[in-house]
């Protein structure tokens, strides 16, 4: 992904639960290298860096850079590789040498939106279906990327390339896929390589520069001048060797926004499914926050008594609640701490007044956590609250009440969570998009484990598919057993095993779900189905 | 740069154009006519007919003469279609050895496309004497709802023809292209094709900087002005037979003349209210008596004949709009294209449905030819802005268990475009499968067209189940379907193109694609002698209206009888060449008829002495 974190400036990194490797992550951030660069200097997977720079960023340890001046998109496509060289002038770094500026929709949309096509930032703790495309075409075009920096006018700044990793510096690496030979300049191939390489971390509005808010008009501009520029007629009997394919893949993409993004009600969808995606991860980033990591916070909080109020807490839910004007409250809580700390009186007994000051900063912090918990109970943010009270009850787990408040409403997150993950995976299946539909699905019964309908659901949509049959029997299964009496479970189950060849026990089921409801015309097919399956145990997929 | 051509193929006439200084223009032929009726005869001499004068000895000769063979092209011969063409044909339709339809004229069986690309060869004539320049390149047009073998049997009548089809247009979409060409406007079109065989309909969106978007497209490919006047032939045959008894369905040369009069009356009563059909001597009783065929058809009663073929073009309107989720006010322009779309009721049915008046700027029967012309510019020519964005007019998918079809590619989905699914194996240790590549609608596989199939081989043994086969379906701009189908774990892959059969295999086409050349040579050869005899023969006539004159001033001296048995000599050997048809020895005397001509009108306007 071509989003460029920074350091937030006085951050406190040591009271932040942060895992090794985010740390180390970290430590690599200096606001010029970009994410995949990251992915590059740290051996993490590119998912790994994007999961980890999404908790940072929550966390408040990061920001990302906002991109340059929005260029104008009709005069976009034509003039796309100076202004992409244009960009580099500026202070930016070696993302913004790409011509994706001119592609975003704009800060915050950059921000949580950009995932839409990656698994959910919360991969760890909900499992994922499938892989992330392997990394090793990306890593082939970074260099591409890279090498192409020179090119451009080789006007990074040399200070901050020293300070990232020396892969960087490495000698030029002649890209493979830039000298192949076909008809296309170098400007074109590169312009190419990019933006093939950025479909899957694009949402429709950043794939054709629009703002989220575009009108219809808006959108068929910015579709009628990209459209031409990568449809293959305008290359017609031009040798585009692999090209070919990454330009009609392209203009596929495209299309596919242009035509969701056209009609009011694919539209209307899609934007909730955004809105919902961006929700739940976030959501989920927050709530799946280890709690062991919260002691670590407070003691990490109580260790730097004399270095001021520790900035985490109200960066963990000020991050969430940026840009409201709430956002004020805890630093002007905050605030208030630094009377009984700051002035040093070296003439009273250190010990005792250590002693007061730690009481004191854990009351305030205390008051904070409980306050910010309250306020974000009021705006309906269930999992900041949830967070805000899991601090506090860290802070005073003698605190019995506190301690139910906390759990009432981590349960209420974990089903608000679920309620958006069913709308998102709802949203996938009806496009189609089955893995992810499966994926967000398992989301859902993490929480409701003894729900069979999501648990169906995973099974169906892992059997669309086609993929680890294995794991639709499991979840089909899992649906039977909750609710032994509904035959569509049951036929789910039944085509699990014919996906898998279990023939006798896909009968079974079968005729039990047949049993079930009788009159169910889609049991009956797929018995009929089955029964020409076992006749002719080869059916269009004949031996050859 | 290569000029390209846009070939209007049509059911029953055709039309070629180019672009020319940026303007599209509409060639004309030998005859000066802008369209060519698609008909091909074969003489009793053995020659062949194309174009008009085909058409005009269609009803002396009307078994050997070929009409509406785009009805027939790509077809199978069990097809429905073609078993009810070869009823009412009046030309012989037989099997050939794929399954396909032949013809039968005279003595010898031809392919479809082969007869196309008589028609075609004949298009590429009337190009090339208009530019004076010879013409390879072609963009042809096809019924948007023609499936893919029906495309690939018009390519192959292409290049059978000696054309390099550089792209295979849908009709409707290329009336659209013409339309819209350099008129830089901003509009959701319908373009509402009803031609002679086949009906269209096509919305389309014209974008900015030349973007044509075709958002849906439907039709019937047996649909058309053909159907029009079978209702009237029918009428007339029902009436005739009440009227006498006798059927004249059993006379294919009665048949032909009931067809030229349908069509003729068809075409008047969009101008008229009613027409008189007179075909005097039409059939003999059997007793040696002739009867004479003489009836009023008025429109009314024409509407009422095919009121419900008018009400299937707007059914198929309405599925489209439907299908495409749009709003019949969204359509902001209609454009009508083909012969059909003349006749008032159809006209008023277009109005009826979509709410206002159809646009009245293009010509129904140059604006196809127009557009394809404006493609082929497009494509060759990088300067130009233009850029068409078409969809696959059928979906397209493999068979799966059970005959079942798996839809990979929906219809009306924009091409360039590709998609993928995975599926597994369904036996142990299965080490190939078999795909088979499906394009249509229905959800049975054998409501389909089979495209073709292809084997992957080398699977890894596993049991069934477990070996997953990703498949991947990609269309290119040039409609052409490749499939890929890749063992997911050892990365064993392998694709084909998937061309459609056309019915005729590749060994075929080329032996065609050579005696079309030679035709064309001989051809040429024929047009050169018919040129210069024609010349030969005017001096010839000339000297010889002299000859009497001039031998009587000449006779006198020696030299003049001379002169003047020289002149016999050469007279007779252009006479013999002439005979003979022998080109090289008439051009070899032309030099020799001029001098003795230019000798002879001297002599004449000397003072006579």
């Amino acid at each position: 992904m071509m989003r460029v974190p920074r350091p937030v400036p006085g951050c406190d990194i040591k009271s932040l639960p942060l895992r090794p490797d985010e740390a180390y992550l970290l430590s690599r951030i200096d606001g010029v290298v970009s994410e995949r660069e990251l992915s590059l200097i740290t051996g993490l997977s590119q998912a790994e860096v994007t999961t980890a720079l999404d908790r940072l960023f929550v966390l408040g340890a990061v920001d990302f850079n906002e991109p340059t001046a929005p260029v104008s998109r009709r005069a976009h496509p034509s003039v796309a590789p100076s202004s992409g060289a244009a960009s580099t002038r500026g202070t930016e770094g070696p993302s913004s040498r790409t011509f994706e500026g001119g592609f975003r929709a704009g800060p915050s949309s950059r921000r949580f939106e950009g995932t839409v096509d990656a698994p959910p930032a919360s991969r760890r703790s909900f499992e994922p279906l499938a892989d992330l495309p392997p990394p090793t075409r990306r890593s082939i075009e970074l260099s591409a990327e890279r090498r192409s920096g020179p090119d451009t006018g080789g006007d990074a700044p040399p200070a901050t390339r020293r300070a990232i990793d020396l892969t960087v510096e490495q000698p030029r690496i002649v890209d493979p896929e830039l000298e192949e030979p076909v008809d296309l300049d170098h400007a074109k191939k590169k312009r190419v390589l990019e933006l093939y390489d950025a479909l899957d971390e694009r949402n429709h509005y950043e794939l054709l520069g629009v703002s989220i808010d575009a009108d219809k008009k808006q959108i068929k501009s910015a579709y009628w001048v990209l459209a031409p520029e990568f449809h293959p007629d305008k290359y017609f009997r031009k040798k585009l060797g692999t090209y070919k394919q990454r330009i009609e893949a392209i203009f596929d993409r495209l299309t596919l926004a242009h035509d969701v993004l056209t009609s009011k009600q694919r539209r209307a969808e899609y934007d909730a499914y955004l809105e919902q995606t961006r929700r739940n991860r976030t959501m989920a980033a927050l709530l799946e926050h280890d709690p062991m990591d919260i002691p670590a916070v407070v003691a990490a909080a109580e260790d730097v008594p004399g270095s001021g109020p520790p900035t985490s807490p109200g960066r963990l839910v000020g991050a969430k609640l940026a840009s409201t004007p709430i956002r004020r409250t805890p630093p002007d809580v905050a605030g208030a701490s630094p009377p009984p700390t700051t002035p040093p009186s070296p003439a009273t007994d250190p010990f005792r007044r250590f002693d007061a000051t730690r009481n004191e900063a854990r009351r305030l912090q205390l008051d904070r956590y409980v306050l910010a918990a309250k306020v974000a109970l009021e705006r309906r943010d269930l999992a900041a609250a949830a967070n805000a009270y899991r601090l506090a009850v860290a802070l005073t787990p003698e605190d019995e009440a506190l301690a139910r408040k906390a759990i009432e409403i981590q349960q209420q997150a974990a089903a608000e969570l679920a309620e958006g993950f069913l709308r998102q995976a709802e949203y996938e299946a009806s496009q189609g998009r089955w893995s992810e539909a499966a994926m967000s699905f398992a989301n859902v019964c993490k929480t409701r484990g003894d729900d069979p309908r999501p648990h169906e659901r995973v099974a169906f949509c892992t059997l669309k598919t086609g993929q680890n049959n294995r794991r639709a029997i499991d979840f089909a299964r899992r649906a039977v057993k909750l609710a032994p009496g509904v035959g569509e479970y049951r036929l789910t189950l039944a085509r699990a095993y014919m996906a898998a060849g279990l023939e006798t026990s896909a009968r079974v089921e079968m005729e039990r779900a047949a049993e079930l409801s009788p009159n169910d015309a889609r049991i009956r097919e797929a018995i009929a189905q089955l029964r020409a399956q076992m006749k002719k145990p080869d059916g269009a997929d004949p031996e050859k | 740069m290569e000029r390209v051509i846009g070939i209007d193929l049509g059911t029953t006439n055709s039309c070629v154009a180019i672009v020319e200084d940026g303007v599209p223009t509409v060639i004309p032929n030998r005859g000066g006519y802008k369209t060519t009726p698609s008909m091909v005869a074969i003489t009793e001499a053995g020659k062949r007919l194309v174009g008009h004068i085909a058409k005009r000895q269609a009803i002396t000769n009307a078994e050997n003469t070929v009409y509406a063979a785009k009805r027939l092209i790509g077809r199978k011969f069990s097809s429905s279609q073609v078993k009810h063409a070869t009823l009412s044909a009046s030309y012989r339709i037989v099997e050939g050895p794929h399954g396909d339809v032949r013809i039968q004229l005279r003595d010898k069986t031809y392919s479809v496309p082969e007869i196309s690309a008589m028609v075609l060869q004949e298009m590429k004539l009337f190009a090339e004497d208009y530019l004076s320049e010879p013409v390879t390149k072609a963009v042809i047009t096809v019924p948007a709802y023609f499936n893919d073998g029906q495309r690939q049997a018009t390519k192959d009548a292409g290049q059978i023809a000696g054309l390099d089809v550089i792209r295979i247009v849908n009709e409707p979409t290329a009336a659209a292209l013409a339309y819209g060409f350099e008129r830089n406007v901003e509009k959701t079109i319908a373009v509402f094709d009803l031609g002679g065989g086949t009906f269209d309909i096509s919305i389309l969106e014209i974008g900015a900087g030349g973007v044509f978007k075709v958002i849906a497209t439907a039709g019937d490919t047996f649909l058309g002005g053909e159907d029009f006047d079978a209702r009237i032939i029918d009428w007339l045959v029902q009436g005739f037979r009440d009227q006498t008894g006798v059927d004249l369905r059993q006379d294919r040369m009665a048949l032909q003349r009931l067809k030229d009069a349908a069509e003729k009356a068809k075409c008047e009563l969009s101008g008229v209210r009613e027409t008189e059909i007179n075909l005097p001597f039409i059939i003999s009783s059997g007793r040696n008596e002739a009867l004479h065929l003489q009836r009023t058809l008025t429109r009314d009663a024409m509407e009422s004949l095919s009121g419900d073929l008018v009400e299937r073009c707007v059914e198929i309107c309405r599925q489209t709009l439907e299908d495409a989720r749009i709003e019949r006010e969204e359509i902001e322009d209609v454009i009508l294209v083909g012969g059909m779309t003349r006749m008032p009721r159809v006209q008023e049915a277009v109005r009826q449905f979509f709410g206002r008046e159809p646009c009245k700027g293009v010509h129904p029967d140059e604006v196809v030819a127009l557009g394809a012309a404006v493609q082929g510019a497009a494509l060759v020519d990088e300067s130009k802005q233009m850029v068409l964005l078409d969809v696959t007019p059928h979906a397209l998918g493999i068979m799966t268990y059970g005959s079942n079809f798996e839809e990979l590619i929906p219809m009306n989905t924009t091409v360039p475009t590709s998609r993928s699914k995975i599926f597994t194996t369904s036996r142990d240790n299965q080490t190939a499968v078999k795909i088979l590549v499906m394009q249509g609608e229905s959800a049975q596989a054998e409501g389909n067209e089979l495209l073709g199939e292809f084997v992957l081989t080398g699977l890894r043994r596993a049991p069934k189940g477990q070996v997953e086969i990703e498949v991947t379906f990609a269309i290119d701009s040039d409609g052409i379907v490749s499939v890929g189908a890749k063992d997911l774990e050892t990365g064993q892959q392998q694709s084909i193109q998937v061309t459609a059969s056309s019915g005729l295999t590749k060994e075929e086409v080329g032996a065609m694609m050579e005696a079309a050349k030679e035709y064309l040579v001989e051809r040429r050869s024929n047009d050169e002698f018919e040129g210069v005899k024609q010349e030969a023969e005017k001096v010839i006539v000339d000297i010889e209206k002299m000859f009497p004159k001039v031998q009587a001033i000449v006779q006198s001296s020696d030299f003049g009888r001379d002169a003047i048995e020289k002149a016999r000599a050469i007279l007779e050997r252009c006479r013999d060449a002439i005979a003979r048809k022998d080109l090289t020895a008439l051009r070899g005397q032309m030099d020799s008829l001029a001098r003795t001509h230019r000798m002879f009108k001297g002599v004449i306007a000397r003072p006579q002495g």
